[in-house]
């Protein structure tokens, strides 16, 4: 074959380990567990692997307890010192959501370069080129390669106004005008939307901007069904490297199959330096590490409706799971079909962390609440400038809305330049953080702070509780012992029991007296912004399932009957509580912030529903809370 | 002065757009290119015959004009040559790997895809300004290049697939100019590392046709300004600024 005597060797990042986590187990992996997969997957020849951050640097500290530091130092333990070791940087919000002040994005770099790191990809959702200088040049200058990134998607049918090869191409042109350092160049699409021949455009035309040799790198996932056609189509178009994983966490939400891309490649021009029978070998290692870990199906399959949407592996799965916790996994549908609306009028961002989470949190409430009716919190500030610039401004009747809803200005400000004069950010507020808690400071732990705030203190203070999605050896064993056949289906003549608990009505559902009971009651719990009511349980209007099963036991925040004179404050979406603002015996106002739970990515504040006093507080910050549980009993005056 | 866009004139024919180009040089501005869909006289080095009547490939002439007052237009002189590493540049992000003979062939294993032909446009003892003529073969049939009177190929026949000829331009244009200030300034010099890793000479034996004598030896190097160095066998180096290299090892 002419000119092709010498295959061009594609260079391949194994993602499993972060992004594989992210998309398909909710970031949430013990470092013990995975570990025996590297050695096994660099006998087979890879030596660039995705280490950390992205979603898991928190996720680590939130649902672990584990040190991400300590993670890093033990993944680079592992592969020896020459493996690229690299993690994903979120611009001015480096690993966390909420952007950062100048001194807190510099110590990343350094801490990142101190652990082991040798490569931070730094991308922006908004391509706000602003949000990338500052962030770009302090991974430079802490020794790290720097990998620039332009994040793509493909826009909802019948939208237009961004996203083509020459706005991508713009964005390239202003980081070249910048003269921002960089070592490499990724194109990501966080959603796998991107069509294959805006990526082949993209990357092609990229490729002239760029001096030769400087590599281009290609990452997507297989949720839209199309990642072997767009990692084609940008290996076609000269890009020199691309992101893979390995079952059971390829595929579906994650990046494509490492073995499923050498396949592809097989007679073309390009080849992956691997020996396929060892990586065939490490695959196998990796998904007996994998074993215990739930899978969930969202997590496995390709979802067609994921164009219109359009939502990143990783946020498709966290929303999916909430929408199923709280029993509205029905309205999935609605939601994803008010997506495109909030992307038109948000201004366009990509989706991808924080951006997805805006969209879905402001589709989510366009659906729930009414049309505009209730601006998310993230959603709106991005509107007003808080994020830094869309591609294309934000609808001024959005902005309004905004802006009155949230009572804040818009801005025109850079983010770190606001964040440099806030005194909540920066090293000082994350010291005194750490002070107040008897917590010693170090660089590691103030960032830790700055970065995870109260969840990291619960953590440094050893409050910090494993919540992994396994499937528990009991679980294993129980099945065994009562259900060889596994568990029976639920039979058509099941008997249904009308419950009525102080005028709240239950459904609840009785086969086998030994087993669990299955109870449904209602609650709303819209996306509110910056508050939620706490949810008196007068209130209910949706369906909600509680399981309960064993490993629950013993919570004393559980649905418990409401005494007379006696309001429960519950919690109205399942998350993690963050911190309690208020002590048993305090009195509270109606609206006044009791305690602020942390679910889907966003803090929520649980407020007083009533004046009066509050008589007990039923748990403590660290736990995870299943929707329903109570946060405190307060004896109204 | 300069401008900073190129503008493509096309046509469906012409004789060959080097001539147009030169026919017009007083018309035509800095970074016009002149784009012919098919060439009824398509011009070779050495007045030479291109073959160009089909239809999908590129066949264009670039014209250059730089400032007069600077004395850049002296880089001029080597303007092939980067238009050489530019299209070996673009044809890496195809995954086709081409090499470079001196003075600025375009060879894939041994076979001629892109011919570059330049003419300057003298005032005085001075360049004024230069038409870069640029055939690429993109998309040609196998029959058509057996009517090439030496080993050739084209892109569609090494890809498998047809190539998308606008784009291959917009990048290759994109690539040229990307180097194009720099390269006034510098000249030679700023792409003589790229240039010598891509050249197939470079160590081996070859033989150099010059107007009336020729000259064998060893590719050594090349000089700051782009002349291909040849050691003989008894170690006496030349300069060889003009002629016609073959090397039996590679074609």
């Amino acid at each position: 074959m002419f000119g092709l005597k010498k295959k061009k060797k594609i260079d391949v990042m194994l993602t499993a380990f972060r992004d594989g986590f992210q998309s398909v187990y909710g970031a949430r992996v013990l470092t013990e567990d995975f570990l025996p997969a590297i050695p096994a997957a660099m006998e087979a020849g890879i030596h660039h692997f995705e280490a950390g951050g992205g979603a898991r640097f928190q996720s680590l500290f939130f649902y672990c307890n584990e040190d991400a530091f300590d993670m890093m130092d033990s993944f680079r333990e592992t592969t020896g010192p020459d493996a690229n070791l690299q993690t994903l940087a979120r611009g001015v919000n480096v690993v966390g959501l909420d952007s950062q002040s100048s001194d807190i994005i510099k110590l990343h770099a350094r801490l990142f370069k101190k652990h082991g790191i040798t490569t931070i990809r730094n991308f922006d959702a908004l391509n706000d080129v602003n949000n990338l200088d500052y962030s770009g040049r302090c991974i430079s200058e802490a020794g790290l390669k720097h990998e620039i990134c332009i994040t793509l998607m493909g826009l909802p049918p019948g939208l237009e106004g961004s996203h083509t090869p020459e706005f991508y191409l713009d964005v390239l042109q202003k980081i070249l005008d910048a003269d921002i350092p960089f070592d490499s160049l990724c194109f990501k699409d966080a959603s796998g939307t991107a069509s294959p021949r805006t990526v082949y455009k993209t990357v092609k035309k990229a490729r002239s901007k760029l001096p030769g040799k400087m590599p281009v790198r290609f990452h997507t996932h297989e949720t839209a069904g199309i990642s072997v056609n767009t990692t084609m189509a940008a290996l076609e178009a000269g890009a020199t490297g691309i992101d893979c994983s390995m079952a059971p966490c390829s595929g579906g939400t994650g990046q494509p199959d490492i073995a499923v891309i050498w396949h592809a490649l097989k007679d073309t021009e390009f080849e992956l330096d691997l020996d396929i029978d060892k990586l065939m070998k490490a695959e196998n290692v990796f998904r007996d590490c994998m074993k215990d870990y739930i899978d969930f199906p969202e997590a496995a399959r390709v979802e067609p409706m994921i164009f219109s949407s359009p939502m990143p592996g990783g946020a498709l799965t966290a929303n999916t799971q909430m929408m199923r916790d709280n029993g509205i996994l029905d309205r999935y549908s609605e939601v994803i079909a008010a997506m495109p609306e909030v992307v038109e009028r948000g201004g366009f961002g990509t989706s991808v962390t924080p951006v997805s989470q805006f969209y879905f949190q402001q589709a989510f409430n366009n659906v729930m609440a009414g049309k505009w009716k209730k601006i998310a919190e993230g959603y709106g500030k991005m509107v007003l400038g808080y994020f830094g610039r869309t591609p294309v401004p934000p609808d001024p009747q959005i902005m309004s809305l905004a802006r009155e809803q949230l009572d804040l200005e818009p801005t025109d400000k850079c983010p770190r330049e606001l964040n440099d004069e806030d005194p909540t950010k920066g090293t000082p507020a994350a010291e005194q953080l750490l002070q107040e808690n008897g917590l010693p400071i170090t660089e590691e732990n103030t960032f830790i702070a700055a970065t995870c705030k109260e969840k990291g203190i619960i953590f440094l203070n050893g409050d910090a509780v494993v919540n992994v999605r396994k499937k528990s050896g009991e679980e294993d064993k129980k099945t065994k012992k009562d259900y060889p056949e596994g568990i029976p289906p639920k039979p058509e003549d099941i008997r249904a029991f009308d419950v009525y608990v102080d005028g709240e009505y239950f459904k609840v559902e009785v086969n086998d007296p030994e087993r669990p009971p299955l109870i449904r009651h209602y609650t709303p719990f819209p996306f509110t912004g910056t508050a939620y009511p706490g949810s008196a349980s007068q209130i209910r209007s949706r369906t909600q399932t509680t399981l309960y099963n064993e490993s629950d036991n013993g919570w004393e925040c559980k649905e418990e009957p409401e005494k007379e004179g006696e309001v429960q404050v519950k919690t109205p979406l399942p998350g993690i509580l963050l911190r309690c603002d208020k002590k048993a015996g305090e009195t509270v106002k109606v609206g006044e912030v009791i305690a602020v739970i942390e679910a889907m990515k966003m803090n929520n504040n649980i407020d007083a529903p009533v004046d009066g006093k509050i008589l007990k507080m039923k748990c403590k910050p660290g736990r995870n809370l299943d929707k329903g549980d109570i946060i405190c009993i307060i004896e109204p005056t | 002065m300069h401008s900073t866009r190129t503008n493509i004139i096309r046509f469906t024919e012409l004789d060959s757009t080097i001539d147009y180009a030169l026919r017009n040089i007083d018309k035509l501005h800095d970074r016009d290119v002149v784009l012919a869909e098919t060439q009824t006289k398509g011009r070779g080095r050495f007045d030479r015959k291109w073959i160009s009547h089909i239809p999908d490939n590129i066949y264009i002439s670039l014209v250059l004009k730089p400032a007069a007052e600077t004395g850049e237009a002296e880089s001029l002189m080597n303007i092939s040559q980067l238009m050489s590493v530019s299209v070996c540049d673009v044809f890496e992000t195809y995954g086709i790997s081409a090499g470079l003979k001196w003075p600025n062939d375009v060879l894939v294993d041994g076979h001629k895809i892109c011919g570059l032909l330049s003419r300057g446009i003298l005032e005085g003892n001075r360049i004024r300004a230069c038409i870069l003529g640029i055939g690429i073969n993109c998309n040609m049939e196998r029959k058509d290049l057996q009517d090439i009177n030496q080993p050739a190929v084209s892109m569609n026949i090494i890809l498998g697939h047809p190539v998308d000829r606008d784009m291959l331009l917009e990048c290759l244009l994109e690539t040229f100019f990307r180097q194009y200030r720099p390269f006034l300034k510098e000249g030679f010099s700023l792409i003589r590392e790229a240039y010598s890793e891509k050249s197939i000479l470079l160590g081996r034996p070859i033989e150099v046709e010059l107007p009336g004598r020729r000259i064998t030896g060893t590719a050594r190097g090349f000089s700051e300004h782009g002349s291909l160095v040849v050691a003989s066998d008894s170690g006496e180096e030349t300069e060889i600024r003009a002629g016609d290299v073959r090397c039996a090892s590679v074609v």
